[in-house]
């Protein structure tokens, strides 16, 4: 075919061209249907399916008798689908008197227009909820979500808790035990087009969700109610700056009560505003103190259980103790003899520094540190301190705080620290590991009951010396000495205990005014029921542990006695006679 | 006219051509798919048919007019290519930001459509009466001045895309008339010399379509929503794809129009990349079979006329399918034979009868 044939390379460029561009086009093809194909159907899926998630229940916060301090409550939240409404103004004036929120408000958030839902209330009542539903609008529904709710108001605040917005615990037990009480949410993977809608009878994935586990607490809600409210008296009679109580049944460990002041309430609006930040620790657990006077039964616990000195023992009281370069005085000071009994009774310093002297520095620390001080109780509330104990090994250890540490100068504990410790003193001489959390429940077979038994730590004391200790402890408050009756004293029954006033440290020394007051006591004393320990913070009134701990001790001790049903005592100590008080016998049982 | 010239019809183009059609029609189906709805009450499935049934018989006419006959009238269509394209800039029907179309009352003409048969006749009319002088400079300047006014015209519609393949077409031909290499060298420093002032000479929405082909998450959910959602849906395909009106992406809306520039995204989606290898084969076949008109063809007009239909179906299907893979901007280009549209289908149709008259008639004297 004449000239044409010449130029069949033309034909061939064409043909070219056609090769190249399938070629571009399969290659390109290749790359992502084929190769990228995985990442495409992802983001294919991402697209069209959607993933609700269906909120598991929080478990519930019981205390011990099974009443609930924390729990859940189901809400109805009302959203609407904006952008399929095509009469915005009728529905939000149907909802409006409903639901009580202003037309207006409705209106506007009715105009934005977006595919995802666009909330109109919160926490909406049933009754209302019922009522919207009856109007059967299309393009609004509810939402279940659920919100904390604390039925026995607010107390135990630092202990419990608090739930953040997300529903995540966020300090105390809600968040030490937040795997359990959380749960597993649930899903719903549905296939959705581009308005949002679910498509009909297209395949969905539902997961189920797992509500979470109920912690049951040592906690007695009574208790919990009498430290509340003593505490709060304490504190305002008192002018105080805040304060703790502390109750612990010193034969398990079990915390029946930690109340602190202050402290926040969960119905606060303003509850997570930065400047609450600092109420949201226990102080029980999480605060250290130099604790004064009360420590003196660490000291004689050891002095006693070592044979050091023994329960009749008495030294000369000089009205001073030289030591290691450093001067012991009493407050008031009570020239001559002095038995140990008398060292509790009238908070001898010089007395407290006689036994730990003699009990040498080696000795007295490994009391010290066997009552569980210096340490971590491992109680199960988050943020524990482990307050400060030096010793001759720990350096920055000074000779002469051998004597000041017998009357608790110069070495910190926490008030849980210190409840266990007087605990194992008068409980027949066993440390228990203090617990709050006795069960924990779950829902689900895989995910079952945990059931927490009292724990024993190790023998501290002997149980003679531990219940001479007792009987001494009781004589402590029992003892009329000058004409004043003790103020922690109970009528008709035995409680045993010891005053604390502790100068405050600063950098300079012990310059400060304030003190803290404080009393840990027991009851009834022939078989302790309760461990109690009062601190106040600062009280302006008074500084002394005597006129200020004391009677709130009396006051809670008082309830207890009368919740627990421990029949009164007769009166055996009265006399301010040691020997009296060895031969005490059971007063009876509940 | 001798029934002779039927012994050279071709049949495998036609054959080709009815699969691509079906094949079409298929898509149109699915991607406009509504699960309860009876066939006939899918409104462009029916309307898409009709339109194939017209392209058909336009076709059968095609067969039996010999081709020669369109050289004689070159000029008319030439004025009838230009007069529309005018026309519709002035009556035209605003549709996606654009008038592309001019409403006859039973059906929404696109003169661009028509425009690029039409002005592959007057073209191959021109570079064929002018064969021996195609070599002089003056010939390859006019010959682009008549592609030149139709472009212009549909650039500012704006049609970027038409603007191109008429563009395209005119080159594929000249390649075939014979214009001379240092010729090609001046037109493409011409050509590289007022890229700049094209750029400023775009629309808004061409440059808007740049910057989003060269980064679709620019704009998500506005001009590149549709990029990232057709390559969503083809890279969905795999191998075998979702299954006929099964794919997620064209049949939960997520893709706009998916039954007309982006036809091929549900294709790719539902019947994956061997459904896509599918239509290639099909394509090029078809292509082949014009390209061999062209082979075949005695005489220049004809043979030029075969080079512009596969100048503008293969331009056309290569930007069509570029811009469903990001491979090429996005301009509102038909897929040929596939995509939904009347004037792309119907005269898409009536080229392949325009071509297998030139096969038919290939032999100078028929015995």
């Amino acid at each position: 075919m004449y000239e044409f044939e010449e130029q069949r390379w033309r034909l061939y460029a064409l043909l070219s061209v056609i090769a190249i561009f399938v070629l571009v086009l399969a290659v390109r093809l290749f790359d992502i249907q084929v190769l990228q194909n995985a990442r495409y159907s992802a983001l294919a899926k991402k697209e069209h399916w959607r993933e609700e998630v269906i909120p598991a229940r929080r478990g519930t916060i019981f205390d011990a008798s099974g009443h609930e301090l924390a729990t859940s409550v189901e809400f109805e939240s009302l959203y609407a689908i904006t952008n399929q409404i095509t009469n915005p103004e009728k529905i939000a004036s149907a909802l409006a008197p409903i639901v009580n929120v202003p037309e207006a408000d409705l209106l506007a958030r009715l105009a934005v227009r977006q595919t995802a839902p666009v909330l109109l209330k919160a926490l909406v009542p049933t009754e209302e909820a019922e009522a919207v539903r009856k109007l059967r609008i299309g393009e609004v529904y509810f939402d279940t979500t659920f919100k904390r709710a604390y039925p026995e108001g607010n107390i135990a605040g630092q202990l419990l808790g608090l739930v953040g917005r997300d529903y995540q615990g966020l300090t105390g037990i809600e968040a030490a035990f937040d795997a359990d009480l959380a749960g597993k949410p649930g899903s719903l993977l549905a296939e959705r087009d581009t308005g949002g809608d679910e498509i009909a009878l297209s395949p969905s994935q539902y997961s189920q969700p797992h509500d979470g586990a109920d912690v049951v607490l040592t906690i007695d809600r009574y208790v919990q109610r009498v430290a509340e409210r003593e505490l709060g008296n304490a504190v305002k009679k008192h002018r105080a700056a805040g304060g703790t109580i502390v109750v612990m049944e010193p034969s398990t460990g079990a915390i029946l009560a930690i109340a602190n002041r202050p402290t926040f309430a969960f119905d606060d609006p303003n509850l997570f505003a930065p400047n609450k930040i600092g109420l949201y620790k226990n102080p029980a657990v999480a605060d250290a103190w130099e604790p004064g006077s009360i420590f003196k039964i660490v000291t004689m616990a050891a002095g006693l259980d070592a044979r050091a000195v023994t329960p009749d023992e008495s030294f000369n009281n000089t009205g001073s103790f030289a030591y290691a370069g450093g001067v012991v005085r009493n407050v008031i000071t009570r020239l001559g003899p002095e038995t140990m009994a008398q060292v509790l009774q009238r908070s001898s310093n010089i007395g407290a520094s006689y036994v730990s002297t003699k009990l040498g520095a080696e000795r007295f620390y490994r009391y010290v540190s066997a009552f569980g001080f210096g340490q971590p109780t491992g109680i199960e509330i988050p943020g524990e301190a482990t307050g400060i104990v030096r010793t001759p090994r720990t350096g920055n250890w000074y000779p002469f705080d051998l004597a000041a540490n017998s009357f608790g100068q110069g070495i910190s504990v926490t008030p849980i620290q210190m409840v266990a410790a007087v605990s194992a003193a008068v409980n027949g001489g066993t440390l228990m590991r203090p617990y709050v959390v006795k069960e924990v429940i779950g829902k689900n077979e895989k995910n079952g009951r945990r059931v927490y038994q009292p724990t024993i730590l190790r023998q501290v004391i002997s149980p003679t010396t531990s219940q001479t200790l007792v009987k001494m402890l009781v004589s402590a408050v029992e003892v009329v000495e000058g004409g004043q009756v003790r103020m922690a004293r109970v009528p008709d029954y035995q409680v045993g205990g010891k005053t604390g006033t502790a100068q405050i440290p600063t950098n300079q020394g012990y310059t400060s005014a304030d003190t803290i007051a404080s009393f840990v006591g027991f009851g009834p004393a022939d078989e302790a029921r309760f461990v109690a320990l009062i601190k106040l913070d600062s009280p302006q009134d008074s500084p002394w542990g005597e006129t200020t701990a004391a009677p709130a001790f009396k006051n809670v001790a008082e309830q207890l006695f009368a919740y627990m049903r421990v029949p009164p005592a007769k009166a055996q100590y009265r006399d301010g006679n040691l020997a009296g008080a060895v031969s005490v016998t059971r007063t009876g049982s509940p | 006219m001798g029934a002779k010239v039927w012994r050279h019809l071709d049949i495998p183009l036609l054959l080709l051509t009815l699969l691509l059609v079906g094949y079409g029609l298929a898509m149109v189906y699915s991607a406009t798919y509504q699960p309860d709805s009876h066939l006939l009450s899918n409104d462009l499935l029916v309307k898409q048919g009709i339109y194939a049934f017209i392209g058909l018989a336009l076709l059968t006419v095609m067969l039996t007019i010999d081709y020669r006959i369109l050289g004689n009238v070159a000029h008319i269509t030439y004025a009838v290519a230009v007069g529309l394209l005018a026309l519709v800039l002035i009556i035209g029907r605003v549709t996606h930001g654009s008038q592309r179309w001019v409403d006859l009352g039973i059906f929404p003409l696109q003169p661009s459509e028509l425009a690029k048969l039409l002005l592959i006749i007057t073209l191959a009319k021109y570079m064929a009466d002018h064969e021996e002088e195609m070599g002089e400079f003056r010939h390859v300047a006019i010959s682009l001045g008549i592609v030149a006014v139709p472009a212009a015209l549909t650039f500012i519609q704006p049609d970027l895309g038409t603007a191109v393949i008429l563009l395209s077409i005119w080159t594929g031909m000249a390649v075939m008339a014979g214009v001379r290499l240092v010729h090609w060298a001046i037109l493409g420093v011409a050509a590289i010399l007022a890229a700049p002032l094209g750029y400023l000479g775009m629309q808004d929405y061409m440059r808007t379509r740049l910057t989003v082909f060269l980064d679709p998450q620019s704009d998500p959910l506005g001009a590149g929503y549709n990029i990232i959602q057709a390559l969503t849906a083809v890279g969905s395909g795999g191998w075998l794809g979702r299954g006929f009106t099964s794919g997620t992406q064209s049949q939960l809306n997520f893709l706009r129009v998916q039954y007309a520039d982006f036809i091929f995204s549900v294709l790719a989606e539902e019947l994956g990349f061997i459904g896509a290898v599918l239509l290639f084969v099909l394509i090029v076949s078809l292509l082949l079979r014009v390209l061999k008109a062209t082979a075949l063809s005695t005489e220049t007009f004809g043979r030029l006329v075969a080079t512009g239909i596969v100048a503008w179906l293969t331009f056309q299907s290569f930007v069509n399918i570029g811009m469903n893979i990001q491979l090429l901007p996005v301009t509102g280009v038909p897929l040929p034979f596939i995509s939904y549209g009347g004037s792309s289908l119907i005269m898409a149709l009536v080229a392949i009868g325009v071509t297998e008259s030139i096969i038919m008639r290939h032999k100078k004297i028929e015995f």
